[in-house]
């Protein structure tokens, strides 16, 4: 049985190893990782295949038996929480004649029951019953883990984001996220509680561009100052939930210096955005509500420390971004070469007040909505960005900025300078041609 | 049947036409008088649920009070507003237009209505949006003043490709 799927897994690609690697540089990308569908083909398999992708959150199914589908590159699964608790990501396929046995975005059911022929699973993936059981052969059938909803080959959860990985080789998530997991802290930390969960819904919206530019940009600072150019006031500030935002303009025209705020990178391609220029923190009744459940649980010194806020985008190749003070998850689900979907899920800070969690899911229009006023300035570059890529004057999509990776940093990784384009560099140079040549990732030239 | 009463006190030729007047007022993308139509503390809302109660619930496409539409047509007018260069064309078809007989207490008029929007910018295919809206109104002189917008997409809660103006 393994030996077959193994051995019809891997399509052949149109694409060789050698062409592959022709089109990644040091410094620069050749224009088909945007457009070319061949290639996106192989990235579902070879890279969404591969490396861990972010499947949710288990706060989606808090009760046994809950369900959420969603997809990993192509595939569709589940995620479900079964009779005892445990929470499993199965493909959202009958072992019979393949169909998708769930319909729905999520909900809560005891069997997942095929339409088709009447098989049906529980809430672990396994089968429970099958109609003429005995033409199959009867109880050995309904036993046979071949006949279950398969399980993704490797599953792990971090402080309640789930992961899965289609391949039964490669890193250990823990070897994988490495120093991004102080990104995570930092979200999930500044819950009084010390656990956060997805809640209010989910904004999605659609790019007509390819899923790498949503990934590029998130650890972009120096595009503020254009693409958001129109989000500022008189002050050069940008809208905030907590009133004046980031300075982005000086006198009007000026850009500030994006240097001294830094972006960070990581082995396997993650990385994070330094805080951008003084922001207005949050103040108010609220807020000294939420300070104050912080210090009765963990004491002045520590709650100055998870408060500290020194990071704004965070990324983890090659599936989501984050923003810790934003309080929100952004999932990149690519859709084909040129389409993608982004779900961006508000995030509750357990054991804060309501009302502080509520305000967040609210700001979640103003911001990262389809119809909102800072995500659709990035929405509009990015396929402008997939338009002009259709040019064959020029191959080349440029990454060049400072060159090399900046300082070792004490999470682990590099700090470069703000427009610093290494984080990029690592994702493509290091990770992406490894993983598309067969590869498990961070191969370092 | 409830009391028809209400209803009655209202015109509904009155309401219409104030309904058609503030679709012109987007279709013609004169924002700021669109916005003036709005009671001070009135809102625009697009939820992402067909029975959302408030925009705290679940996230919202759009949740504009005044100082939040402010800066939003401040920003229409941007010269580098990337999202409308060019710029969106619109046509607001505002339908089967009912006054609720039975107002709540913080509307002096509920009206329901069906609407469906077409929105073309140059060199990209047109889109269609469809649902419906409901809003409170307030008396303002001899005509209206608009409390709450709400606009129901029938696809709330799928995915959008970016909504630069008002449904």
């Amino acid at each position: 049985m393994t030996d077959i799927r193994e051995a019809c897994a891997k399509t052949t690609p149109r694409i060789s190893e050698a062409e592959i690697r022709a089109l990644v540089r040091p410094d620069r990308i050749h224009r088909r990782l945007y457009t070319d569908p061949d290639l996106f083909d192989l990235e579902m398999e070879r890279v969404f295949g591969q490396a861990w992708i972010l499947v949710g959150h288990d706060s989606q199914v808090p009760k046994p038996h809950d369900f959420v589908t969603t997809r990993i590159g192509k595939e569709p699964v589940i995620m479900s929480r079964d009779a005892n608790g445990a929470v499993h990501v199965v493909a959202n396929r009958c072992a019979h004649r393949g169909l998708q046995v769930c319909a729905t975005e999520s909900g809560s059911t005891r069997h997942f029951k095929c339409p088709y022929h009447g098989w049906s699973y529980r809430s672990d993936g396994s089968l429970a019953s099958m109609p003429n059981a005995v033409s199959y052969g009867g109880r050995d059938a309904i036993a046979d883990p071949a006949n279950g909803l398969r399980p993704v080959a490797r599953m792990a959860i971090y402080r309640g984001f789930v992961f899965a990985s289609l391949s039964p080789t490669g890193p250990s998530l823990d070897e994988y996220l490495n120093g991004i997991k102080t990104s995570i802290d930092d979200l999930v930390d500044r819950a009084p509680d010390g656990e956060i969960a997805f809640v209010g819904g989910c904004s999605r919206y659609i790019v007509r561009a390819n899923w790498k530019t949503q990934i590029d940009n998130g650890v972009d600072l120096h595009h503020a100052t254009y693409t958001h150019v129109s989000t500022l006031d008189a002050d050069g500030r940008q809208f905030s939930r907590h009133g004046g935002g980031p300075r982005i303009l000086i006198d009007g025209k000026r850009s500030i210096d994006w240097e001294p705020f830094g972006v960070v990178g990581f082995p396997y391609g993650h990385g994070y955005q330094g805080r951008p220029p003084v922001e207005t923190l949050p103040s108010g009744p609220i807020y000294e509500d939420y300070v104050s459940r912080l210090v009765a649980k963990h004491g002045e010194e520590r709650t100055k420390a998870i408060l500290k806020y020194d990071r704004f985008n965070s990324v983890v190749y090659p599936s989501f971004t984050f923003q810790a003070f934003g309080q929100h998850v952004r999932i990149v689900r690519p859709t084909a070469v040129d389409k993608t979907e982004i779900r961006v899920y508000p995030v509750a800070l357990k054991g804060a007040p309501e009302a502080y969690n509520r305000a967040a899911i609210r700001s979640l229009a103003a911001t990262h909505s389809a119809a909102s006023m800072i995500q659709t300035d990035d929405i509009e570059v990015f396929e402008r960005a997939q338009r002009g890529l259709a040019s064959t004057s020029n191959d080349w999509v440029l990454f060049a900025g400072h060159p090399g990776k900046g300082e070792e940093w004490h999470e682990g990784g590099w700090r470069g300078s703000g427009t610093s384009e290494f984080v990029s560099r690592i994702q493509y140079a290091e990770n992406w041609v490894s993983y598309m040549c067969g590869g498990q990732g961070n191969a370092v030239a | 049947m409830l009391s028809l009463e209400s209803a009655r006190r209202h015109d509904i030729r009155a309401v219409e036409q104030f309904l058609f007047a503030e679709a012109r007022l987007l279709d013609e993308r004169h924002f700021e008088e669109w916005a003036e139509l709005f009671t001070e503390d009135g809102v625009y809302w697009a939820p992402t649920r067909h029975d959302q109660k408030s925009p705290e619930e679940a996230v919202s496409l759009f949740y504009d009070d005044r100082v939040t539409m402010a800066a939003r047509v401040k920003r229409l007018r941007h010269p580098d507003v990337h999202i409308q260069i060019p710029i969106s064309r619109t046509t607001h078809l505002v339908t089967n237009i009912e006054i609720d007989p039975v107002p709540p207490d913080d509307a002096d008029i509920r009206v329901f209505a069906a609407f469906m929007v077409a929105e073309y910018r140059e060199n990209a295919d047109p889109r269609w949006y469809a649902g419906r809206y409901e809003y409170r109104l307030k008396s303002f002189g001899a005509g209206f003043r608009i409390a709450l917008k709400k606009a129901t997409l029938v696809n709330c809660d799928g995915a959008f490709t970016s909504m630069a103006v008002y449904i």
